[in-house]
């Protein structure tokens, strides 16, 4: 059954796009991940516009989050404080992104640097993950335990403040960094942020895997939220039938995640994430290697009258 | 009913054509609205010409969509990555869709002047672009680019005879538009040439196409009041979110 998509301006499979939400959605749930560096390509790969893909996840990974974040509070798994500080950055980066995708349509280079981006970041991420995961699983099973979390010197900047829930006593600067940094990426790359949120917690700020996930959804509601508005208000780039569709499958695959989650170890986790992202980050670079079916890009950008 | 109103229909058109023109032609559909659910729609043309004239002449109906601005980028091959090419081209006036068929499929003659002159054919369609010099003189390069474009969509159909006659004076011939056709107003000509391909008679009809039901309220929307609709589409996210976290919370 196809339906027919306003803003994106095509027609479209509607149980593709609701699979493809149930997918995404179980990810979200299990890793505290929105799952839009995986959704973004596979809806440009269908042939929807690279603006309006990524304006209209920040919409779907809104609501799943949303969903993700109230099953993750009711675990008392977020850490409120660290949660506002994030969003200091987060909401001035999400706007910074949106202009610089404004920017970007306009000099017409926005798929290339989309494509880049998201190689460069996923590579890095997913292997640095991977190595940490397997050495952590190998002390485990040697029976040393870790450390509650290392100190280093980005942690002994100005402006400390005592987040209990996190066992931490760090300053506000890297998590304000951190969130500016992600909001960014969030606007212009159609992510909630999760994959980079979710290590920079862990392994930079030194908070426990379980806080992470609902802390980072968190942010990731309330970046998605400006992030909507914004593409909205500036590019006109949200599909909301696109993103609903997305949604209800994303809205049960969200559920089950979370409910998996809970048998899993920290460590398991993030070695299973950095699997998944490793095969993502090859999946976009055999794109730019291998010989497109079409050498070309044609965009109707107005109508002549 | 259908069918009533064809042959219906029919009769008058065999009464035109012995009264006024050698050829007539009807389109079955002429307002197509493109709903939320659209998966694509079809022009059906009928027609009737001069049973005199069927021997040595030949029908040839084009269909020309509204007129589009395009941006045609290429992919190249920097360091063994492919890369959109900062060079583009801009078309001002690339037809969003074009057919053309005829009852003949040995009718190969697109290079008739007549033709030529009322850019009847793809090829013989004026597109015109705005470039540096430089992509003007590889505006062919530019043009096939397009054309394979179409042609993988279904927005170029090219027939070499899929003009079905019945006893020899009425015609009828189905067009496919697919789901991304643009809206706007869409031109069937009808021709009746002879075999050199000068022209014998035309007739011309008009399909209006449009987008309609929520769609198309959505679109107007979201360009009229965009800040409301981002308002509207995060509150919407947010509830959605709610309503299915309550609704787990209790299976």
């Amino acid at each position: 059954m196809e339906i027919y998509l306003p803003i994106a301006g095509l027609p479209i499979n509607v149980f593709i796009l609701m699979f493809l939400g149930l997918v995404v959605g179980f990810l979200s749930g299990m890793f505290g991940v929105g799952g839009g560096f995986l959704m973004t390509p596979m809806l440009i790969l269908m042939g929807i516009p690279p603006a309006v893909a990524v304006a209209s996840e920040a919409n779907h990974i809104l609501a799943a989050s949303v969903s993700g974040f109230l099953a993750h509070m009711r675990r008392a798994n977020v850490d409120f404080l660290m949660g506002f500080i994030l969003l200091l950055g987060g909401v001035f980066g999400s706007i910074i992104g949106v202009f610089l995708l404004k920017y970007l349509l306009s000099i017409g280079q926005e798929k290339l640097f989309i494509s880049l981006s998201y190689i460069l970041i996923l590579i890095f991420v997913g292997f640095w993950m991977l190595a940490e995961s397997v050495s952590s699983i190998k002390k485990i099973n040697k029976g040393k335990r870790n450390k509650l979390h290392e100190h280093i010197w980005l942690h002994g900047l100005p402006f400390k403040i005592k987040f209990r829930k996190s066992h931490l006593y760090i300053s506000v600067l890297p998590p304000i960094f951190i969130g500016l940094l992600v909001g960014i990426l969030s606007s212009i790359m159609g992510i909630g942020g999760g994959f980079i949120l979710v290590p920079a917690m862990i392994y930079i700020l030194g908070m426990p895997t379980q806080v992470v996930i609902g802390t980072s959804l968190l942010q990731i509601v309330f970046v998605t939220t400006v992030s909507t508005i914004m593409h909205s208000y500036i590019n006109q780039t949200v599909d909301v039938v696109l993103s609903s569709l997305l949604l209800i499958g994303a809205v049960v695959g969200a559920q089950i995640g979370t409910r998996a989650m809970v048998l899993l170890r920290g460590e398991q986790i993030r070695f299973l994430l950095a699997i998944i992202i490793i095969i993502v980050a090859s999946v976009l670079i055999g794109e730019i290697l291998v010989t497109p079916e079409e050498a070309f890009i044609i965009e109707t950008y107005k109508e002549a009258q | 009913m259908k069918n009533f109103l064809y042959i219906l229909y029919i009769i008058f058109l065999i009464n035109g054509v012995n009264a006024r023109e050698p050829v007539l032609s009807k389109v079955l559909n002429d307002d197509i609205n493109i709903m939320a659910s659209f998966d694509g729609a079809k022009i059906i043309v009928y027609g009737a010409i001069d049973p005199k004239l069927y021997d040595d002449s030949i029908i040839i109906i084009t269909i020309l969509g509204p007129r589009l601005k395009l941006k045609v980028s290429q992919k190249k091959k920097y360091f063994g990555i492919w890369l959109v090419s900062a060079n583009n081209a801009n078309f001002i006036n690339a037809p969003g869709y074009y057919a053309i068929t005829s009852s003949n499929s040995n009718f190969n003659n697109l290079d008739s002047p007549f033709l030529k002159e009322n850019q009847i054919g793809w090829k013989n369609l004026k597109i015109n672009m705005y470039n540096s010099i430089d992509l003007k003189s590889n505006k062919d390069v530019y043009r096939n680019i397009l054309k394979i474009f179409y042609k993988n969509r279904n927005l170029l159909v090219i027939e070499k005879s899929s003009i079905d006659i019945l006893d020899g004076t009425l015609f009828r011939a189905d067009f496919d538009l697919p789901g991304i056709t643009p809206t706007g107003k869409y031109t069937v000509n009808t021709f009746l040439v002879n075999k050199e391909g000068a022209l014998l008679s035309s007739w011309k009809n008009e399909v209006k196409v449009t987008k309609g039901g929520v769609g198309e309220y959505l679109y107007d929307y979201s360009k009229k009041h965009s800040f409301l609709y981002g308002l509207f589409a995060a509150l919407g996210a947010i509830l959605l979110g709610f309503i299915a976290s309550e609704v787990f919370r209790r299976i």
